[in-house]
């Protein structure tokens, strides 16, 4: 065999292209150096075999996932660059079980039984980027254990049982970017854990057990962009805690035990893009507490016990798109408070104590496609009340205590896509025509096969998919004429009397009550007309003098 | 002022991109990190299992949702979503990666929508069937990644081409008669296929999902059965038809809620295409033989659809986010769907439920089966329909039921045995070949006008 043929064959099986440069090149070398290269190739490539248990890929990435696993392979090649552990029975990381894998980029242990990493273990790594250490029994984090990670991008630790941080475990790490410490049971974090790793951008310290941050805490992370702090036992936030994130722009703050926060807290966070405070115990939020977050999009403050919202409380967040306040205890709706919120396309008020709706309540929310009202208190909505909500394509009203829908109160709600209306006390009488109306013709979207009547008491429990027009008696063949009512809240009093309208039940009876103001007298006018007869009965009720009174009377014809 | 428009518009969408960190492309250690995370995260409600392996050994993980991970809880109907089939159609995989982080985090936030989806069904994410294929897509990136780059497994295989052809039988059948429904493979369908399709199969057979959907890119359209043209192959090319299920128009139903659910599938105009609605019969866009979606009809309970969520395959990065805004309601959507028809137990006269009983619809020539524990499920579009429950050794029974619009009807069966006959009496109740050798329902046969 010639020189020239074998280098051919060589160069083609070890790159597979280029040969002929090749062939020019290595036609000089003498052929002792030659076999010797040759040797190598071939040797290292058999020489080369993937461990027990584990899948390997390309020779360079090494996935181990079996329990019959219990520690390190001894035989990982050194040209590692990716080492993932899942699942195995490996309880101890040694100071020499990753000797010479100096390629290492990630390296990565979830679900395994590892109890405890010697402190030089992961001494090996010059190029590590990428460390995850998560649902092992791990209760301990020697000082000095990431000393050695100058490259270390990303460090996860998460849901193990850590219970404290060494404060100098994370000095010479200096380009972490990334933090996640999740699901631990750190208690508690010195003042200067994090004074080394100025770039971090995430940070996650979410389920733990903290009940107190210094002060100083997270004053060195500057390009900070997202915080999680949610699920600990903060009960309060130490004034100007966040006075330094003037990048940040995510903050989880649910589920601790928070009662107040102080009003100058998210002052200097003019980045914040999301706020999360929902399931803690807030019961008052100060008026400017958000006035800073002018590019705030998403707010939640749902299951607190806040009872009032101050009015001016969303003047400044007119980025919001989306504001969430289910679950908690609010009554009433300071006027005009949502009126800057012109982009805000998505409104929770579910599960409060909200009692009615004026029509200046969602004034200026122009985008809104999701208003949710459900289980509150509603017994009134003023007709008015979604004329600026003319994007809405979903509006929840159920479990209230709403008996009619006044004229024209869902005409703006072009677009409404979905309309969930049942358990309410409906009262079917001649006020539910429109309603019944509107039902009908959009009955597409509207929920209505649970929807049933609750008064009057020949129609209790009728289904409002049953209800025909007709079954609505309407006072109208009934003059009623009050000669001085004196003024009051409910409009439909003012221009009827009656307090529930007559009807007609089924075996004939007519029932008419009223409610009046009687300052002298009272006289009574009923006629019946039947065809072209006239039938009259005048009843006469006796002196009410001195002083006005409120009179209910019934009248049943039989 | 158009100008001014579109600077706006962008920076807008820079500044949506810079709030996130969260998305990005998973590679397979990625996708396998981020699954045991929800699964660390949300203990309870979630189980991460594998179904098996591609050529090179990559696991095909599944994380499930459900408020008893690892149990078919009766009447609680499966579901799953398929993703990353074509190694190149990487936002599948993406999507239902968010997918698993959103349903965990909203059930952490009380979210009661969430809570209760998570409390009534069981839900099966696979992120990616073909782990393989998408490590090769991914080496070149979203960047000039050609058509077909990473689209087959290891083996150069085209997974939606490597199920087992049903269509062929079923078509014979809907002409000369025979079953409608758990049309049975060939012996040695095992040699026929890969090992991830292998994998799919059996996890088909071990779970009896009610509803699926499979999660494709290349363009934006809902697609349904049949994928597989009727029309006879001419010179060896099948013209694309449209060819109807039995069960059309509660495909179509499937299909529009998603593309109604979805930001703009529903336009219709996406990727220089045209979709009324965004839904399409399969082989009325183009006949596809051995596809996946069929076999999950016509071997299975389990309907399936596939969706085709962007024009580029290999999205970059920055347009992750915007596209889980715009499915990430439609996936909850269509979830809620295996909610809609009719469920109920079949039992005996001792109430121990009957496996492998077979439900019918008159008017639908496409029958189910019960599960082991004696439940069935049946999806419907809202009205009033015959249903039929027969098992081998009883006696049938014929209801009437009425679908309503929201959760499924409830429509339980009990069968009185029939006498035991000669034959009957050497059958053993307990044997497996006993239970599922129940004689199908024949299919319509088409009327030849």
């Amino acid at each position: 065999m010639s020189l020239e043929m074998f280098s051919v064959l060589l160069t083609d099986k070890a790159c597979g292209f280029h040969s002929d440069l090749t062939l020019k090149m290595v036609s000089n070398i003498p052929w002792s150096v030659l076999t010797f290269a040759w040797w190598l190739t071939v040797h290292s490539w058999f020489a080369w075999s993937c461990p027990d248990s584990c899948d390997c890929f390309r020779r360079v990435k090494i996935f181990c996932t079996s329990s019959a696993i219990k520690e390190v392979p001894s035989n990982i090649s050194v040209t590692v660059t990716e080492l993932v552990f899942l699942e195995t029975h490996i309880g101890t990381i040694g100071n020499t079980t990753f000797m010479g894998k100096d390629r290492l980029k990630k390296l990565v242990f979830i679900s395994n039984q590892i109890k405890s990493i010697d402190v030089g273990a992961l001494h090996w790594f010059p190029k590590l980027t990428d460390l995850e250490i998560t649902a092992n029994p791990l209760s301990e984090i020697h000082p000095g254990t990431f000393d050695n990670l100058p490259e270390l991008l990303k460090l996860t630790v998460t849901f193990n049982y850590i219970e404290e941080l060494p404060c100098e475990l994370l000095q010479k790490t200096q380009n972490l970017q990334i933090l996640i410490l999740q699901g631990n049971n750190i208690s508690a974090l010195c003042s200067e854990m994090f004074s080394s790793i100025k770039n971090l951008v995430e940070l996650s310290l979410d389920s733990n057990g903290i009940m107190h941050l210094p002060v100083d805490l997270f004053k060195p992370l500057q390009k900070l962009r997202v915080l999680k702090l949610s699920n600990n036992k903060l009960s309060k936030l130490p004034p100007g805690i966040f006075d330094c994130l003037k990048e940040l722009s995510e903050l989880y703050l649910n589920g601790n035990g928070l009662t107040t926060i102080p009003g100058h807290t998210f002052e200097k966070l003019t980045s914040l893009k999301k706020l999360m405070l929902m399931s803690n115990s807030i019961k008052m939020l100060s008026d400017g507490i958000f006035s800073a977050l002018v590019n705030l999009t998403i707010l939640r403050l749902d299951w607190n016990r806040l009872e009032y919202l101050p009015f001016g409380i969303f003047n400044e967040t007119t980025s919001l798109h989306i504001l969430s306040i289910n679950g908690n205890r609010l009554q009433a709706i300071p006027e005009g408070i949502f009126s800057r919120l012109h982009h805000v396309k998505k409104l929770d008020l579910c599960s409060n104590l909200l009692e009615k709706l004026q029509n200046s309540t969602f004034q200026g929310l122009h985008s809104l496609t999701h208003l949710h009202l459900d289980n509150n208190n509603l017994t009134f909505i003023e007709n008015n009340v979604f004329k600026d909500l003319n994007d809405l394509k979903m509006l929840t009203l159920h479990h209230n205590n709403l008996t009619t829908i006044l004229d024209g109160t869902f005409d703006p709600l072009f677009n409404v896509a979905s309309l969930v209306l049942h358990s309410n006390p409906w009262l079917c009488d001649c006020s539910f025509m429109y309603l019944l109306k509107w039902i009908k013709e959009n009955s597409d979207f509207t929920q209505v096969s649970e929807m049933q009547c609750e008064k009057p008491q020949h129609l209790k429990e009728k289904a409002l998919s049953l209800l025909r027009k007709q079954d609505l008696s309407c006072p109208t063949n009934t003059r009623i004429h009050v000669p001085d009512i004196p003024s009051t809240n409910d409009q439909r009093v003012m221009k009827n009397a009656p307090l529930s309208p007559c009807y007609l039940t089924t075996n004939g009876d007519l029932h008419l009550t009223c409610k009046v103001n009687v300052c002298k007298s009272m006289r009574i006018h009923v006629s019946l007309q039947r065809e072209s007869n006239t039938t009259t009965f005048v009843r006469d009720f006796g002196n009410f003098q001195p002083h006005c009174t409120d009179v209910i009377f019934n009248i049943t014809i039989n | 002022m158009a100008l001014g428009l579109w600077s706006f518009l962008q920076l807008f969408l820079l500044c949506e991109v810079a709030a996130s960190l969260s998305f990005f492309h998973h590679r397979y250690d990625d996708l396998v990190r981020a699954l045991y995370n929800v699964q660390n995260q949300c203990p309870y409600i979630t189980r991460v299992y594998s179904i098996g392996r591609s050529v090179q050994g990559r696991h095909l993980y599944v994380i499930e949702f459900s408020d008893n991970p690892g149990i078919h809880e009766l009447l609680e109907p499966e579901f799953k979503y398929v993703g990353n089939m074509h190694g190149n159609e990487v936002l599948g995989r993406e999507l239902l990666i968010q997918l698993a982080e959103f349903l965990c985090e909203e059930y952490r936030n009380n979210n009661e929508r969430v809570t209760r989806l998570i409390q009534t069904t069981r839900i099966h994410i696979l992120p990616s069937m073909n782990p393989d294929g998408y490590e090769v897509a991914a080496d070149q990136g979203p960047e000039g990644n050609g058509y077909l780059t990473g689209r087959y497994n290891y083996r150069q295989v085209d997974l939606n081409r490597n199920f087992p052809d049903l269509n062929t039988v079923m078509y014979y059948n809907e002409k000369y008669g025979g079953p409608n429904h758990h049309l049975p493979l060939p012996d040695n369908w095992m040699a026929q296929v890969e090992p991830e399709t292998q994998a799919m199969i059996q996890w088909l057979k071990n779970y009896n999902f009610v509803l699926s959907a499979n999660l494709h890119g290349g363009a934006v359209v809902a697609n349904y059965p049949y994928d597989k043209s009727k029309e006879i192959r001419m010179r060896g090319f099948t013209r694309s038809t449209y060819s109807s299920t039995p069960d059309d128009a509660l495909f179509k139903e499937l299909a529009k809620t998603y593309s109604y659910a979805h930001g703009w599938m529903h336009t219709g105009y996406n990727c220089d295409d045209f979709f009324y609605e965004g839904i399409t019969n399969g082989a009325s866009w183009y006949s596809l033989y051995k596809g996946m979606q069929d076999f999950n009809y016509l071997h299975t309970n389990c309907f399936e659809i596939t969706l085709e969520l962007s024009c580029d395959k290999f999205p970059r990065e920055e347009e992750l986010e915007q596209e889980w805004n715009g499915n990430r309601e439609a996936l909850l959507t269509y979830i809620d769907k295996v909610h809609q028809g009719i469920k109920g137990m079949i039992t005996d006269e001792n109430g121990n439920g009957i496996a492998n009983a077979v439900i019918s619809i008159s008017e639908i020539a496409h029958d189910v089966t019960s599960g082991i524990g004696g439940d069935y499920f049946r999806l419907l579009l809202p009205g009033t329909y015959e249903v039929t429950a027969s098992a081998e050794g009883y006696y049938f029974k014929t209801v009437s039921a009425t679908v309503g619009p929201a959760d499924a009807t409830l429509v339980h069966f009990q069968l009185k045995q029939q006498k035991a006959t000669i034959e009957s009496r050497f059958l053993n109740q307990n044997n497996k070949n006993y239970i599922r050798k129940v004689v199908p329902r024949a299919a319509n046969k088409r009327r030849s006008s």
